[in-house]
């Protein structure tokens, strides 16, 4: 965990100095990864814990777009230790990187600008850790992917749900280039539609209960299972995301499942 | 409807949705260990750890005495592990009861060369000095037990390497996966037991062979 404190005054303001730099809509260089300052909040998720109905997340920075092959070629150049025939099978399975041409190298079938995939949990937190940064939580990723590209808690914009729709449906060979996609309220691009993306807590407890019959089976699998339930059963691209996460474990890669960093920042900011 | 988890949803849906639903789900169906063709021989000394041993994550633990303590210093020994809080009111007692079933289950010399070990989701709570008091509350032989606490972060990351599955959903109070995890003289997993109350003849078996 980065302490807050690491990340005053410098990292706020340049966070805000590349959130003002960037105008909605505009593409900054993709060389230059970006972040985007999230203001804090609380929302009501998909799920439902007794007593916790509502999420409340604080003030926070996430990187504008995806992580892309370049910046994870540089990140193993850096530490050999995640390349592809030295990493640990502990850390990640046989799978990892598996597109890349070779340990330091791309090749055809993975373009720079390309969001990475195919990189484990623990590969990707890595990758955030050597940047000084974290991975978001769940709670983080799921409160900026609520937003439209209008307002910042529109989790049924017909428009968003629909292009998620139609991407859930594609079958798609090649992976567009990280940023493509129009920037979300927050300014943050491809957090639908692009790659599916790991948060630090994907691995979190949510089990989905019926209230009218809490002494399942899932009782025994959990402990405090009885205690959760879904609140909102109609969004249905929120439960595809939490039940692909839960799916996961943290060696798992997957070839259109990649990451972003996030940033503490300073509270009250 | 029945209480499901999601990641079973996730393998239902995975079948019948497009290229960009889900799909590592399958993979769910396989062992959920990793288990060596070997595995009931004995480590040899100097023996380097294989790629699948949670040995190797260097992690820094602190006991219930407040000592520090390393993984791998665990390895030789079969180990079962726990994860755990102590101030859980609901499974977490049972889970340790659990535990000691496998411990009662063993001979009395395999007994002597098997470790249990502790960790809490809760370090905050759970200081060393809670832990001494909860390993006294439970009769818990010091000798072949270990209850440990660590920084949020390596928690999870101990957690994941399990395939334990938890949130903390209050102050003091956690949801997780009721799971107990076998560790082989190498570190590397054996075997499982998801739930409560599950039998624990293949533990004891697995344990005999290693320490025979």
């Amino acid at each position: 965990m980065i302490p807050a404190a690491r990340w005053s005054s410098t990292l706020l303001l340049s966070a805000l100095i590349a959130s003002a730099a960037t105008a909605w809509g505009q593409r900054a260089p993709q060389s230059a990864p970006d972040l985007r300052v999230i203001r804090g909040g609380e929302y009501r998720p998909f799920y439902r814990l007794t007593g916790r109905e509502r999420v409340t997340v604080r003030a926070f920075a996430l990187d504008a777009r995806p992580v892309t092959n370049e910046r994870f070629l540089a990140f193993v150049r850096a530490n050999p230790a995640w390349q592809r025939t030295r990493v640990r099978r502990l850390f990640a399975d046989q799978d990892y990187l598996a597109h890349w041409a070779g340990d330091a190298e791309l090749g055809p079938a993975a373009r720079p600008s390309q969001p990475v995939t195919r990189v484990s949990w623990f590969a990707a937190r890595a990758f955030c850790e050597a940047q000084g940064r974290r991975l978001p939580t769940e709670g983080e990723w799921e409160y900026v992917a609520r937003a439209s590209d209008r307002s910042p808690d529109a989790p049924r914009d017909p428009a968003t749900t629909s292009r998620i729709l139609a991407w859930y449906g594609r079958p798609n060979a090649t992976l567009e280039d990280v940023g493509a996609s129009r920037p979300n309220y927050w300014g943050l691009h491809d957090l639908h539609a692009l790659v599916w993306e790991w948060v630090e807590d994907f691995n979190s407890a949510l089990v989905v209960t019926d209230s009218r019959d809490n002494q399942g089976p899932g009782v025994a699998r959990f402990c405090g299972a009885a205690s959760s339930g879904a609140a909102d059963v109609g969004d249905y691209v929120a439960f595809m995301r939490y039940a692909f996460r839960q799916s996961l474990r943290g060696s798992y890669t997957v070839r259109n499942l990649g990451f972003r960093c996030a940033a503490d920042i300073a509270p009250g900011e | 409807m029945r209480p499901i988890t999601l990641g079973l949803l996730a393998l239902t849906l995975a079948s019948a949705c497009g290229r960009n639903t889900p799909r590592p789900a399958a993979r769910a169906d396989a062992p959920p260990c990793h288990c060596s063709h070997d595995a009931s021989a004995p480590m040899a000394a100097n023996q380097p750890l294989p790629d699948t041993s949670v040995f190797q994550m260097g992690v820094p633990w602190t006991d219930q005495s407040g000592r520090a303590f390393e993984l791998n210093s665990l390895a030789g020994s079969p180990t079962v592990v726990l994860m755990f809080y102590g101030t859980c009111q609901s499974t977490c007692p049972l889970l340790v009861r659990d535990v000691k079933r496998v411990e009662a289950a063993l001979s009395p010399a395999a007994r002597a060369r098997t470790r249990f070990v502790l960790v809490t989701f809760d370090p905050s709570t759970d200081t060393p000095e809670r832990l001494s008091a909860l390993a006294a509350e439970d009769h818990l032989d010091l000798s072949r037990w270990t209850l440990l606490r660590g920084a949020d972060h390596d928690i999870r990351t101990f957690a994941t390497v399990l395939g334990v599955q938890f949130s903390r959903v209050g102050p003091g109070e956690f949801t997780h996966s009721n799971l107990i995890t076998l560790l082989d003289p190498q570190g590397v997993v054996a075997s499982q037991l998801e739930g409560l109350q599950q039998p624990v003849e293949e533990f004891a078996r697995r344990i005999e062979g290693y320490t025979r």
